[in-house]
């Protein structure tokens, strides 16, 4: 049985029939125009995302027009009421307010499935850059974001649960939870572990000296027992002592290399 | 490319004061800037000129007590270069006055024919050209 609920966005009030975003859901404008919206699947998500998003000198931007009106084309709403429904549409394939999965070990709970996930590695994604690059016909560099975080959801994805569900065929509040979640895995927040105690110097240099000397990576080094770390941290002091690094950057620039220095040489007579 | 001169006839003047065994003198003017921003513009709208000062140094041979006593006592003194080419009537000059000027450091070196040099490094609040 499908809620009659009032959205308001950019200003235009939406009466809904909604049942999730798994189902089919009539809309009405404040005048009365009625179109009915398909679930937005994953598939049709990322090759959609991938025709709007421009990579421009200052990052990515969404041509958040163009992707609105390709959703409102796959749910077959007639032309001229495009540009009304416009706001609601990009917040039907927005998949509304994501809440965050529970985690048990690598499996986590979502609203309505369970996923198996994995970090991808440093290889999986150097792969996927360089197949998600192309030239086009001007020879101008171009980026697949659809196919680029494809790869990346196919790699850290390992199961769903249940079984017969596909990545291609998630609702977009699904794809939504999905891809922040493995994002999270995937990306890191370089300002939230600069600000963290991870991120102070002393851990950093620590937490590094550790990583050249025994091979380790930073996860494998924040996860051993303190005493432990202190243990090795003594036995590579008895074996490898630190010495202190001394300023040894290239050649240093004296006063009279700047280009505005006047010099007055004095000759002897 | 740093601007350089040679002068053979010269006299750099501390406080009146000739230093002897002065080898160059180089020295820049240093202006600050800060480039203006505004909210919605990638360029700047303006620019903002903050405190213009020079920065030179002062090569002599062996050291100079002079400058050594002015960088112990951190007092203040004007230096004053003439620059003649040579003893001719009409031979080019310049005269550079430096007002307000500090030494801030020294530090010691080799010239070519391993005789000791002293840098002086100084600043100062304006340079003349007269």
């Amino acid at each position: 049985m499908a809620d009659d609920i009032r959205i308001e966005i950019d200003d235009i009030a939406y009466r809904l029939a909604f049942s999730g975003f798994n189902k089919p859901m009539n809309a009405w404008s404040p005048n009365g125009a009625e179109i009915a919206l398909q679930p937005w699947p994953l598939g049709e998500h990322l090759r959609t995302l991938n025709e709007c998003a421009i990579l421009t000198a200052t990052g990515l931007k969404l041509d958040v027009q163009a992707f609105g009106r390709r959703i409102l084309e796959y749910c077959k709403a007639p032309q001229p009421l495009h540009q009304l429904f416009l706001p609601l549409a990009l917040w039907w394939a927005n998949g509304g307010e994501a809440p965050k999965p529970t985690r048990q070990g690598d499996v986590y709970q979502f609203s309505t499935f369970k996923a198996r996930l994995r970090p991808w590695s440093a290889a999986d994604r150097y792969a996927a850059l360089a197949d998600c690059q192309y030239e086009d016909e001007q020879g101008e560099i171009r980026f697949n974001l659809g196919a680029y975080l494809l790869t990346m959801l196919e790699a850290s994805v390992l199961t769903l649960d249940p079984s017969h569900l596909s990545l291609a065929e998630l609702d977009s509040a699904s794809t939504n939870a999905l891809l922040n979640t493995v994002s999270e895995l995937n990306v890191i927040d370089s300002e939230a572990l600069a600000k963290s105690p991870l991120g102070s110097p002393l851990a950093a240099q620590q937490t590094l000296r550790l990583c050249r000397e025994l091979g380790w990576t930073p996860s494998q080094v924040w996860s051993t027992p303190a005493a432990e770390l202190d243990r090795l941290s003594q036995l590579l002091d008895i074996t490898h002592p630190q010495t202190n690094d001394t300023a040894s950057a290239g050649p240093t620039t004296t006063f009279t290399d700047h280009p505005d220095t006047v010099i007055i040489r004095i000759e002897d007579d | 490319m740093a601007t350089v001169f040679v002068a053979n006839r010269s006299s750099v003047l501390i406080d009146g004061n000739a230093v002897e065994g002065l080898q160059s003198l180089a020295f820049r003017v240093v202006t600050e800037r800060e480039d203006i921003r505004a909210v919605g513009s990638s360029e700047r709208i303006d620019v903002s000129f903050g405190l213009r000062t020079v920065q030179g140094e002062i090569v002599v041979k062996s050291a100079n007590y002079v400058l050594d006593t002015h960088l112990n006592e951190q007092s203040k003194f004007q230096l004053v270069t003439n620059l003649k080419k040579d003893q001719a009537a009409d031979a080019p000059k310049r005269t550079l006055s430096f007002d307000d000027c500090f030494v801030e450091g020294k530090s010691f070196g080799m010239d070519a024919g391993g005789t000791a040099i002293t840098t002086y490094a100084f600043s100062a609040t304006r340079v003349r050209e007269e």
